[in-house]
């Protein structure tokens, strides 16, 4: 297994399934160093699962935020919004980053606000960046039955981000 | 589907984090690496042991396995001293295989409540009961079913019978074997095999080979892995297995027979290798 080549392919993956289950950079940090220890001791035996890396790995990160779940009964005191932290923008840009930042603040409290199953499909989807089939696999359901629940809770964001975005 | 504004919170990890991550797992591999990255008290609770675990998914998500296991990718397994290949199922011996005792739980195979006389009904292929059960022992009212039960197509069910001293006689019957022989034969997989199993044990936990309606079986002695049937019933029931591959009272047994899979698992102090043979060899 070359570990460098999964490790470089698979961390944006990992990292930002968890910025969008529990928006937060910080601990979306941790918790994907966390998966990522767990996965390295158990790199040798990685052959006897499914062999998708980012099924694997994925399987992984969705027991470490269970676990992480079970140890902090609720996520809202630790939930900040994700800042444009990289740089000040500009004088000029200082409008449009405002207005990034705000429809971002307004997605992931949307996000928040969703069951956990619906929640987790859509942190696979466009987190994790799974089609439809690897996330029936990694999740158990059917690949009909992801895409019509995706499909409805996309809907239903769409239409609350709309309204509340005018 | 218009779903472009999911995409604004996708961003590409700090570049110092994933440095210093991938600095800390390849030159510190047991250290507490997500401590040293602030992850704080997440890390310090894992399974005594992964294998375990890793057996677990292996008996339960045997068709994708099927899918994606290739010989080479079995080679890559360096300190295996033994494999054990009886049709589908695949034991790897191995001297370096650690106690593990615990509860597992996966949301990759999730299960339906059902009670046996609906399997009996509704799911006639997968209602192979025995004949013969230990005295005391009382079929329970909730079975498991798995599979797809948004299209009606069941692939496996688990049914349970326990005495009032806390035994425990747990039957899985799943679709799919392979019925011309191992699984993978001069480097290929086999295209007629519909199921595939792999187990790892000690080299002194080892399996014996046995005969069940004239067909090979494996017997594994200490081995627990019974599933938990006593969650309340959820929308999703997640899979979760006790399992303790230590357990001198716990004993597995595997084998194929028409097109399906077989495991029987106990644990009970009174159940002994020719019980669980008799109870194999009366399921008609």
């Amino acid at each position: 297994m070359d570990w460098n080549a999964i490790y470089e392919s698979q961390i944006p993956r990992i990292y930002n399934y968890f910025l969008y289950r529990i928006c937060n950079r910080e601990l979306a940090q941790d918790l994907t160093a966390i998966t990522f220890e767990r996965a390295w001791k158990a790199r040798r035996k990685y052959n006897t699962i499914i062999a998708s890396r980012s099924t694997w790995l994925l399987g992984i990160a969705r027991n470490v935020l269970r676990e992480h779940f079970r140890r902090n009964r609720t996520i809202e005191n630790e939930t900040e919004p994700i800042q444009n932290n990289e740089q000040l923008p500009s004088t000029l840009n200082l409008e449009q980053s405002l207005q990034e930042q705000q429809d971002k603040e307004l997605l992931q409290s949307f996000l928040l606000e969703l069951p956990e199953r619906e929640h987790d499909l859509i942190a696979l989807k466009y987190g994790a960046g799974l089609s439809n089939r690897e996330i029936a696999r990694t999740t158990g359901l059917s690949e009909s039955n992801v895409g019509s629940i995706l499909h409805r809770t996309v809907t239903s964001l769409r239409r609350k981000y709309e309204q509340r975005h005018g | 589907m218009d779903d472009k504004f999911l995409y604004q919170l996708y961003e590409d990890p700090q570049p110092e984090f994933v440095k210093n991550l991938g600095q800390k797992l390849t030159e510190s591999p047991y250290s507490k690496v997500a401590q040293d990255t602030k992850a704080g008290s997440f890390i310090s609770r894992q399974l005594t042991s992964r294998r375990m675990a890793l057996a677990l998914v292996a008996l339960t998500l045997t068709f994708a396995l099927v899918m994606t296991l290739s010989p080479a990718v079995r080679a890559a397994v360096i300190d295996i001293i033994k494999t054990i290949t009886i049709r589908g199922t695949t034991v790897w011996v191995n001297d370096d295989v650690p106690a593990a005792k615990g509860e597992g739980e996966s949301y990759s195979v999730i299960w339906t409540p059902i009670n046996p006389g609906d399997i009996s009904t509704n799911y006639p292929d997968f209602a192979k009961l025995p004949t013969w059960i230990p005295p005391g022992y009382v079929l329970q009212e909730r079975a498991a079913l798995f599979g797809s039960m948004i299209q009606d197509s069941p692939d496996s069910a688990l049914v349970e019978w326990k005495n009032k001293h806390g035994g425990t006689i747990q039957l899985t019957v799943s679709e799919g074997s392979c019925p011309n022989g191992q699984v993978w034969e001069s480097g290929e997989r086999r295209s007629d095999c519909g199921r595939m199993v792999y187990l790892e044990v000690g080299s002194e936990y080892q399996p014996e080979i046995l005969m069940i309606h004239d067909q090979p079986a494996l017997l594994f002695p200490d081995f627990q892995i019974l599933m938990d049937l006593s969650d309340p019933i959820l929308e999703w029931n997640p899979y979760r297995v006790k399992y303790d591959n230590r357990n001198p009272e716990a004993l597995f047994l595997i084998w194929e027979s028409d097109d399906m899979t077989f495991e029987i698992a106990t644990k009970s102090p009174t159940i002994w290798k020719k019980d669980l043979i008799r109870i194999a060899e009366s399921i008609p």
